[in-house]
């Protein structure tokens, strides 16, 4: 299990300064969507199906209707179980050090990766639509020098305040490098 | 020429669904403890899982036990008596 005091790979004096997590808002759309799916043919059943005696009674439509029902609302939940494990795992941890995306992808992928600050270029954050406006969130982009350029935090809370923290971090981290290199040449 | 099926065929279908399900729950709660952060959130998440999944096995295991799963379908007669 994954703990945020015990970081993967953790450097000398790394500290951990920001766990983010995608909005609030991406979960209650997700649960509205659930609620949705799990409405919808409940509706249908009482329209369509209960007052039909011939299809409640029958030899082999109400087994069938039963594993029906029953197949599709267990399929609801794994379904609703895999959106809360995308959401849950999906994080980006930023240390002192570097900046870690942990990405969960659909059912059985997983990738991880980080950029170290100092090769952090240029912290770009963007707030796009009306409920993004509205209560604020949106996505910041972070261009680096590394193998991977590009680090995106999609559906994120505050990426103003995100893009201010990192842009700090790096130049903290940029003063602590200079620093230490005119330690090494004295 | 008649086809006939016994409605078992169908219910061992959703047993066979019901394998895969219980996978893919697996599954989750595998990534949970996995991957998950180790705090009282995760341990309530897993919790809340575990006991839907088991309401939602139980109810539809006692939907089903109620069926008489042994009369007979006729697939090419049209006689699909519902």
């Amino acid at each position: 299990m994954f703990s945020v005091h015990n970081l993967p790979n953790k450097l000398k004096d790394e500290v951990i300064i920001k766990v983010i997590r995608k909005d609030l808002f991406i979960v209650v759309q997700k649960v509205l969507f659930f609620i949705l799916l799990i409405t919808l043919p409940i509706i249908f059943f009482y329209i369509f199906i209960l007052p039909n005696e011939t299809l409640m009674n029958g030899i082999a439509s109400y087994p069938l209707i039963v594993l029906g029902a029953s197949a599709y609302y267990l399929f609801i939940w794994v379904f609703f179980v895999f959106s809360f494990v995308d959401y849950y795992l999906d994080v980006w941890i930023i240390t002192s050090e570097r900046i870690i995306d942990i990405e969960q992808r659909g059912f059985f992928s997983r990738v991880v990766s980080e950029h170290n600050l100092s090769k952090v270029q240029d912290v770009t954050s963007e707030v796009h639509g009306f409920f993004p406006t509205i209560l604020q969130y949106g996505a910041c982009h972070v261009q680096t020098a590394g193998a991977v350029q590009r680090f995106d935090f999609n559906d994120v809370p505050h990426p103003e305040r995100i893009r201010n923290l990192i842009i700090g971090l790096v130049e903290k981290k940029k003063e602590k490098n200079m620093h230490n290199e005119k330690l090494s040449n004295e | 020429m008649s086809i006939t099926i016994t409605l078992e065929f169908f219910l061992y279908i959703y047993l066979a669904f019901i394998v895969v399900w219980l996978i893919f729950n697996i599954v989750a709660i595998y990534h949970l403890l996995k991957y998950g952060f180790r705090n009282i959130f995760t341990f309530f998440a897993i919790l809340f899982i575990v006991f839907c999944s088991s309401a939602l096995l139980s109810i539809s295991g006692n939907f089903v036990k109620q069926i008489d799963w042994s009369p007979e379908i006729n697939l090419l007669n049209n006689s699909f008596d519902i």
